[in-house]
Order: C-alpha cells, then sequence, then structure tokens
C-alpha cells in the first residue's frame, strides 16, 4: 500500500504541476522587473523631453545593447557562483588587439573582430584555468589578472587609442531599423537566445548551473565541475570581448578607456534581473531588461536634467532595493513554507 | 619562542622581509638619495594606502568586503576641503564631521549587511555608488581648500622622521597590539574563522560585524582627510583605484580573504610594499604606464605563495571551501 502511495506521490502530473508552478514564478519575477521598466518608460515619455525623439531611442538602444551584453558576461560566471572582475580589462585587451590588426595590419574587418573575440575568449580561459588550478575564489584572481591584463594593453599600446576604422566596421553601430532600433540589438538579442537555450536545453548549461548551485554535489554527481568552470569563464571573456567590439565600432575607435567603468553595470543588469550571486541560477531575459532599466534611468535622468551625480546615486540605490526586496521575498516565502 | 613566533606570524614576516627588500632597493635607485624630503614624499603615498588597507583589514577579517572604501575616502576628502578650514576650533569640528560621516558610511554598510542579509560585495558596490555620488554632489570639479597649518603639520616631518609615519606607528601601537588581547578584537577573528562557533560561544555576532564595518568607514575617513592633507582640496574621483589597490594590499600583507586570519600591521606592510614597488618603477625607467601589470603580477605572486601555505596545513577541507 505505502509503495503505491509513493507511486501516486511521485506522480508525473504533480511533477508537471512543480514545474508549471516553478515556471510561473519566474515568470512573475521577470514580469515585476519588466513592469518597472514600462512604468520607467512611461514616466520619461509624458515628462522627459525628447525621449522619444528618434535619434535618442536609436542612441538608447545602442548603449542597451551593449550594456545587456556586458551584463551576460558577468552572468554566465555568476551562474557558477564566480565573479568576473577583469570582465573591462578583457574587453579593452581585445579591442586593442582587434584595433591594431585592422588599422596597422591592415586586415579585413571580420578578419580583426574573429581576433579581437578569440583574444577575449583565451583571457578568460586563462582566469577559469587559473582557478580551477589554484582552488582560489574568482573573486581574487580575477582581481590580480584584471590589473594584470590593464597593465600588459597599456605597456603594448603606449602610443594611445586607434582612431578611424575602418567604415565597413563602425557601420556595425549605425545600422537602424524602423528609424530608431540599433542594429546591434540584434547581435544583443541572438546573443540572449543562444544563452538562453544553452541554460535550458544543453547539457553543458545545466552542468554551469548545477555547479553553480552546489559543487561538491554536482563533483559527486559525475559532473566534469572543472570543465563547466573553463567553459564558463571563457564564455565570459568571450562575451566581455563582444561587448567591448560593440562598444568599439559605435566609439568609431579603439579607446584604451573601453571597460573602465563597466564594473557597476555589469552586476546591475544581471542581479537585478534575479540572477543569483551565490549561481545556480540565472535568467537571461531578466538580465536584459536589468539593462534595460540600468539604460532607461540613465538616458531619462539625464533628459530630465538631472546632474550626473545624481544618476550614480540612483544607481547604487536602484541595486539596493532590488537585492532588498529579493531578500524580502525569500523571508515572506520562508514563512509561508514554501 | 622566536622560532614559534616566527612560525605562527610567517604571512607578515615574509612580508616584512619582501617590502625591506623593495624599500632598500627603492632608496638606493633614487636619484637624490636617501633624504627627509625623499622620505617624506614616499611616507605621504604610502600612508593614504595603509590607512585604505586598514579600513579595508575590518571588513576582511570578519569575513567580508568593502567595495565601497574608496567611496568613502572620496566622500570624506570633498566633505574635508568644505569644512576643515577656517579657525583652530572651525578646523577640529570640520575634522571630527569628516571622521563621524566616514564612521557613518560604514555603519550604514554594516547595518545593510546585518540586517539586511545582503552580500557585502553586492551591499557595499551599491552603497559605494551612492556615496560617489554624494561626493560628486559636494565637489562635481576638483577643489576647495584644506586648512594649510593642519595640512603642513600631517605631512611634513618630525625631527626627520615624517609625521605620516609617526601616525601610522601610533594607530598601530593603539590598535594592534592589544587587537587580539580585547574581546572585541578576537570577536572579530572568532567571526571571520567560523560564525557558527562565534555564535555558540556567545560572541555577539551582529554588533561585532557593525563595529568593524564602522571602523573600516572611520579609516576610509582618515585616508580621505589624509588626501586632503597632501593635495590641499576635494577630489571625488580617488576612490576606484584605491578600493581595488586596498584588497591587493591585504592579501599581499597575509591577510586571508576568507577572514578570521591576518593582522592589522600586515595591511600596512601590504599596502607599503604596493607603494614602494610603484614609486620604483617610477625610477627605474619602465614606463608608468606598466605600473598595473606590475602590480598585478605581485598581487598573482603573493596568492600564489598564500595557496602554497593552503598545502601545508593539516586540514584542508576548510581552506579549499569556496
Amino acid at each position: 500500500m505505502t509503495a503505491t502511495q509513493l507511486e501516486t506521490d511521485m506522480s508525473p502530473p504533480d511533477r508537471r504541476g512543480a514545474a508549471f508552478k516553478d515556471m510561473l514564478s519566474r515568470l512573475a519575477k521577470s514580469a515585476g522587473l519588466a513592469l518597472v521598466v514600462g512604468l520607467l518608460i512611461f514616466v520619461f515619455v509624458n515628462w522627459a523631453d525628447g525621449f522619444t525623439g528618434k535619434f535618442n531611442l536609436f542612441n538608447l538602444t545602442r548603449n542597451l545593447s551593449v550594456a545587456a551584453v556586458v551584463g551576460f558576461g558577468m552572468m554566465v560566471v555568476l551562474a557558477l557562483g564566480h565573479m568576473n572582475l577583469a570582465l573591462g580589462s578583457t574587453a579593452l585587451a581585445s579591442v586593442m588587439i582587434m584595433g591594431w590588426v585592422m588599422k596597422v595590419a591592415a586586415l579585413p574587418v571580420p578578419v580583426a573582430v574573429g581576433c579581437g573575440l578569440a583574444v577575449g575568449t583565451f583571457l578568460g580561459l586563462i582566469n577559469g584555468w587559473l582557478i580551477v588550478k589554484t582552488k582560489l575564489h574568482s573573486f581574487i584572481i580575477t582581481l590580480a589578472t584584471a590589473s594584470m591584463f590593464l597593465g600588459a594593453v597599456l605597456i603594448v599600446f603606449r602610443a594611445g587609442p586607434i582612431s578611424d576604422l575602418p567604415r565597413e566596421f563602425t557601420g556595425i553601430s549605425k545600422t537602424r531599423y524602423f528609424g530608431w532600433v540599433s542594429g546591434m540589438l540584434l547581435i544583443t538579442a541572438v546573443t540572449g537566445v543562444v544563452l538562453g537555450v544553452m541554460y535550458k536545453f544543453t547539457t553543458l548549461g545545466r552542468q554551469m548551473l548545477a555547479t553553480g548551485a552546489n559543487a561538491d554535489a554536482a563533483e559527486l554527481s559525475g559532473i566534469p565541475v572543472n570543465r563547466a568552470i573553463l567553459i564558463a569563464h571563457g564564455l565570459s571573456g568571450f562575451l566581455a570581448a563582444l561587448a567591448g567590439v560593440m562598444f568599439t565600432a559605435r566609439q568609431g575607435s579603439a579607446l584604451l578607456s573601453t571597460g573602465e567603468d563597466w564594473l557597476l553595470a555589469s552586476f546591475l543588469a544581471p542581479l537585478l534581473g534575479g540572477t543569483l550571486l551565490a549561481g545556480g541560477y540565472v535568467s537571461v531575459l531578466g538580465a536584459f531588461l536589468g539593462a534595460m532599466l540600468v539604460g532607461i534611468l540613465q538616458n531619462g535622468l539625464v533628459l530630465i536634467g538631472v546632474p550626473d551625480f545624481w544618476v550614480e546615486f540612483v544607481l547604487g540605490l536602484t541595486l539596493l532595493a532590488t537585492v532588498s526586496l529579493d531578500r524580502l521575498r525569500e523571508v515572506i516565502s520562508a514563512r509561508r513554507g514554501n | 619562542m622566536l622560532r614559534d613566533y616566527l612560525k605562527n606570524n610567517r604571512r607578515e614576516v615574509l612580508a616584512i622581509a619582501f617590502f625591506l627588500l623593495a624599500f632598500v632597493a627603492y632608496l638606493s635607485t633614487h636619484p637624490r638619495g636617501v633624504s627627509t624630503y625623499v622620505l617624506t614624499i614616499w611616507a605621504n603615498q604610502a600612508t593614504v594606502l595603509a590607512l585604505v588597507a586598514m579600513a579595508q583589514f575590518f571588513a576582511v577579517v570578519v569575513r567580508g568586503l568593502d567595495l565601497s572604501v574608496g567611496a568613502v575616502m572620496a566622500l570624506s576628502n570633498t566633505l574635508a576641503s568644505h569644512v576643515v578650514t577656517g579657525s583652530g576650533g572651525e578646523v577640529a569640528g570640520g575634522s571630527i564631521l569628516v571622521l563621524a560621516v566616514a564612521t557613518g558610511c560604514g555603519l550604514i554598510n554594516g547595518a545593510i549587511i546585518v540586517y539586511g542579509r545582503i552580500q557585502p560585495i553586492v551591499a557595499t558596490l551599491a552603497t559605494g555608488s551612492v556615496f560617489t555620488g554624494i561626493a560628486l554632489l559636494l565637489r562635481p570639479t576638483p577643489g576647495g581648500d584644506i586648512d594649510a597649518t593642519l595640512a603642513d603639520a600631517m605631512t611634513y616631518d618630525v625631527a626627520g622622521v615624517p609625521t605620516a609615519l609617526i601616525l601610522l606607528g601610533g594607530i598601530l601601537l593603539a590598535i594592534h597590539i592589544p587587537f587580539r588581547r580585547t574581546g572585541l578584537g578576537v570577536a572579530m577573528y572568532a567571526i571571520g574563522s567560523n560564525e557558527a562557533g562565534a555564535v555558540q560561544s556567545g560572541v555577539r555576532v551582529d554588533a561585532t560585524r557593525l563595529t568593524a564595518y564602522a571602523a573600516a568607514g572611520l579609516f576610509a575617513g582618515l585616508a580621505g582627510s589624509f588626501v586632503g592633507y597632501v593635495t590641499f582640496s576635494g577630489d571625488a574621483n580617488i576612490g576606484p583605484s584605491y578600493t581595488l589597490n586596498s584588497l591587493a594590499a591585504v592579501v599581499l600583507g597575509g591577510v586571508l580573504l576568507r577572514g578570521g586570519a591576518g593582522t592589522l600591521l600586515g595591511a600596512v606592510v601590504g599596502a607599503f610594499i604596493l607603494r614602494t614597488i610603484s614609486a620604483l618603477m617610477f625610477f627605474s625607467g619602465l614606463p608608468p604606464l606598466a605600473q598595473p601589470f606590475f602590480e598585478g603580477l605581485i598581487l598573482a605572486i603573493a596568492i600564489a605563495l598564500g595557496g602554497a601555505d593552503v598545502f601545508r596545513l593539516r586540514n584542508k577541507l576548510e581552506v579549499l571551501e569556496r
């Protein structure tokens, strides 16, 4: 009898019900953020002069697409419960080398972009390899590699930025759809979908999440934890380089200041979107909405005439409010006994 | 006795030896030779970083992290450029106000981390950007003024010894030596090395952690004030490089980022190493741009040595836990 009961308890419909509930709660999480973003858009459309101007929207979507990829770059390591403080320096190294290949070596644009992305991936793999080998926290490893990458770039590219990149390359940032949607948003969207599919449907993605949820348990279950860590950091480097390439296309030159101030933004987008710092859970859509929130907030506040320092102030408060709300929701759901 | 001492404090001893080596190299390569002038300039730069490293030490020792130390520095620096001027009384009152505000910033961090139960990295990343915002509000562009009498008193020398070093020495004597013997100090180490154990032993975890973050704020405030004494002005953009360097300094000084180990002296020595190396590079003909690379390299070496240390411990399990 007990056996039958057990079987009924474990019956598929229940599990499906749980999965459905889980999916709903995930959607609800992003829906909350989407609501906030919607509200913000409503406010700025009505009260910020020039917000709906075609060029402003083009500019906004262009910045947003870069910010979202930066956020993805941090998200893929947050999935492991890791961090990548070298995101900015990795992007810098990638775009400087890309700029050199494009301008000085005068090789075709696709080759140069490929080189940049390869450099980013390689630097990310170095981070991953060091983390796996030393078993030290990614925070400290990437703190060290961040200044090493930065220093190496500054030594090699003493002459300064590489400007006047070919129009064929900068054109990436100039494409517009409907007169106001940046073409780069397409790159971001494709990247997001690929990442979403990876986490949802591929073994590799599930392995990364399992590693983030509990590395010991994952290891004992036969998951190649070290491989997952290595690949995730390589991917993070690739995404940093991709964001760098997009940023450079917008600027028209490979600047030495690339990635300088990405740290707060890189954490903001995924964390606003519900990705856990502890690892084991990511939300690609959330990270995109998070980047949207940050981008719209920055753009709108400046249009309203709010000075720069308040923008910084508001971003900090936004991050704090988000994590506090998250915390509150955890406490409430714990009290309900979920 | 001595052997035991060296063994128990091997990280600090190693760091001090490394520092002395670098320092001798620096003094012997300096084109102007050893003089009070050369020493004072070095001491003023090193003291700023040493104070931020001390701030970071308090956060790290309770198994935390403070990414807002640079921002608190910037905030206190810009505030000082407004209030630390005028009559003697105004200068004294202003200096105290600056330190009080900095300690308040630390308390806010501590409260968010302790009562909000939010990870220190996220909490201080967020508050850091709020503090930077306020600093920019106080001084959108670098400027202002700091009382010259106070500034000179702090940044010159007494009988050939840089005042900055005397100040640091005083702080170390007052805090480093009794630290492990006071209930508060022991409680901080206990929380850092084993929080559950500390709770079981009746340590007042929340109050202690709050105090640690407040101390971090206070020392960041001291660092920001000292920058003002050196530059005679307020600048809201001094923060970011100090935040990362403070972490590098504590690691170099043998303070473990997993908490519960290391000393204030170690943090100071770590800061000295970093500053001496950048000063060395300045005169050695290497491009100044290469500085971050070598700072990173040294940090990496320090991490590697710390990692090698781990394998000598008997109980690897806890250390390897990420």
